[in-house]
């Protein structure tokens, strides 16, 4: 299986304050990746390198065989990459359809209709609402709306950043379906932030920890959620 | 009398509210207190008045004319001047515009003197009479062009895919671009149709107020009340705070003295800026930038 995302010696920082070191990391074509750790591990951080909101003071981001590490986050969607960032971040003045149109400002919205549609399918509820404004909706009801931007950029590597964040876990599980749905339907490939250890490796095929900045552990989502170590450090219980 | 008043403030509000739009939409969207709005209105006022000189064009016909030309120099103003220190602090863009405003006005100083010209048309000084309340045709044409520009700005800005942008980023600069707006782009093109659209009401003012270079003076005062009133980055409500701005300022004229205009309309704002200080009319949007 070939990576359509990897990552190697990637350091980054907020001014003089390092968050990353030397991080290896690939999201391998077609699958769902788990990025898990604790609070200030850096997920979030390598999220925004991803994505190109943090540009890595060392390293190369290979996207799809190209080292975009110094591409803006502007053009990076273009090339299909599309980050569903942690608090959604929707545009709380637009409505919720115009905030779908947003997402795909980098396709010109060329055959958006058809996304819409998709939209639609994946979230019913959001169509009834459609012309109401984003920073108006409830939590579970925004993030639905921030994956159907995503959606509408047609990515093929998404990015979830604490997609469970504040939300019950009814509708978790329905948010956890869609990603699902997309990966094995449409084959988009994932990288899903989470703090729910247990949901991120039950949904994804392969994991990596991270620790105050370093890929700590990875391997196989199944292995990492028995490992004894992932267990009883992230989920809570003991050996 | 009374009714003469509500008629003569109304006329003038439309120009007030389109002369703000673009001030108060460059506030909203990118945190800038642009302080050389005013010399946009006079640039288009002078613009109205050459082609009016060399082409007997008419003051409203040459809004065409202007708008592209304010196009250019706001967008320019903007990427060369303004989008380098627009995230530094605000006491830096204040100075850049205040410069800039200076620079502006100096030069038509030289080009056209401090001399005051004005411009006619074959209908200035007639009026359509409505029982005993007069409508003079300039001001009724103005005030209805106003009205028209201001509309299509706001529905460029809610009903197409650039003006949705310019919206986003102003609401959340990092999250448009993720959506992959280029932020310089629309700081760019908004500050270039900010100018575009005061240039339009530079043209109307041009056959309503005496030109000079110091004319858009007279207007910043204005447009700073206005948009507070309106809210902003609000369409709709600079507007309706324009048509709100010249009916105070025409009661105060008529009932208390042409000098007590200003410090009528000033004290007003102040008592806004007391009781409401999110504005009259609210908000479209209220970004990052602008906070």
């Amino acid at each position: 299986m070939t990576a359509l995302l990897g990552l190697e010696g990637v350091e980054a920082a907020y001014g003089e304050s390092q968050v990353l070191w030397d991080i290896d990391f690939a999201a391998e074509t077609g699958r769902i990746t788990a990025l898990v750790g604790s609070n200030g591990a850096g997920k979030t951080s390598l999220m925004r390198v991803i994505s190109g909101l943090l540009k890595p003071t060392a390293g190369r981001v290979i996207f799809d065989g190209a080292d975009i590490a110094k591409v803006p986050a502007e053009a990076r969607v273009g090339r299909g990459i599309a980050l569903v960032p942690e608090g959604r971040r929707l545009f709380a003045g637009l409505s919720v359809l115009e905030n779908l149109m947003l997402g795909a400002f980098s396709r010109r919205e060329r055959g958006a209709e058809a996304d819409l549609a998709r939209v639609w399918q994946h979230f019913p509820e959001l169509e009834g609402i459609a012309g109401q404004l984003a920073g108006t909706l409830s939590g579970g009801q925004q993030q639905m709306c921030a994956i159907g931007r995503a959606m509408m950029a047609r990515p093929r590597l998404l990015l979830v950043d604490e997609m469970s964040l504040g939300l019950a876990p009814v509708i978790v599980d329905r948010l956890a379906a869609t990603l699902r749905d997309l990966n094995r339907a449409d084959g988009t490939t994932i990288v899903l932030v989470e703090q729910d250890v247990d949901l991120a490796l039950e949904i994804a095929d392969r994991g990596y920890v991270l620790d105050t900045g370093r890929v700590v552990m990875n391997g196989a989502a199944e292995t990492l959620r028995d490992d004894p170590r992932v267990r009883e450090a992230y989920m809570g219980m003991a050996n | 009398m009374f009714l003469q008043t509500i008629v003569n403030g109304l006329l003038m509000g439309g120009v007030y509210g389109l002369a703000t739009i673009g001030f108060s939409v460059v506030w909203g969207v990118m945190g800038i207190i642009n302080l050389a709005h005013g010399a946009y209105v006079m640039i288009g006022a002078y613009v109205a008045y050459v082609l009016n000189q060399w082409l007997g064009l008419d003051p409203f016909l040459a809004m065409a004319g202007a708008m592209p030309v304010l196009f250019v120099i706001g967008y320019v103003l903007q990427v060369a001047l303004l989008n380098p220190v627009m995230r530094t602090s605000l006491l830096l863009t204040l100075v850049v515009t205040f410069g800039i405003d200076l620079i502006l006005i100096d030069t038509f100083v030289q080009i056209f003197s401090s001399d005051v010209r004005g411009v006619q048309t074959a209908y200035s000084g007639r009026s359509l009479a409505l029982g005993p309340v007069l409508i003079p045709y300039v001001r009724l044409a103005a005030a209805v062009l106003s009205v028209a520009v201001a509309t299509a700005a706001y529905l460029f800005l809610n009903r197409t895919r650039t003006g949705q942008a310019i919206l986003a980023t102003a609401l959340d600069r990092e999250a448009a671009r993720l959506m992959g707006i280029v932020p310089e782009r629309i700081y760019g093109l908004t500050g270039g149709l900010s100018a575009a659209v005061t240039g339009a009401a530079g043209c109307l003012a041009s056959t309503l107020f005496p030109i000079s270079p110091t004319l858009g003076l007279t207007f910043l005062g204005a447009v700073f009340v206005i948009t507070v009133l309106g809210g902003i980055g609000s369409v709709p409500g600079v507007i309706l705070a324009g048509f709100a701005y010249a009916l105070v300022q025409a009661f105060a004229s008529t009932y208390l003295g042409a000098n007590y205009q200003e410090i009528v309309a000033f004290s007003m704002f102040l008592v806004v800026l007391i009781v409401r200080p999110q504005g009259l009319f609210g908000k479209r949007f209220y970004g990052e930038a602008a906070s």
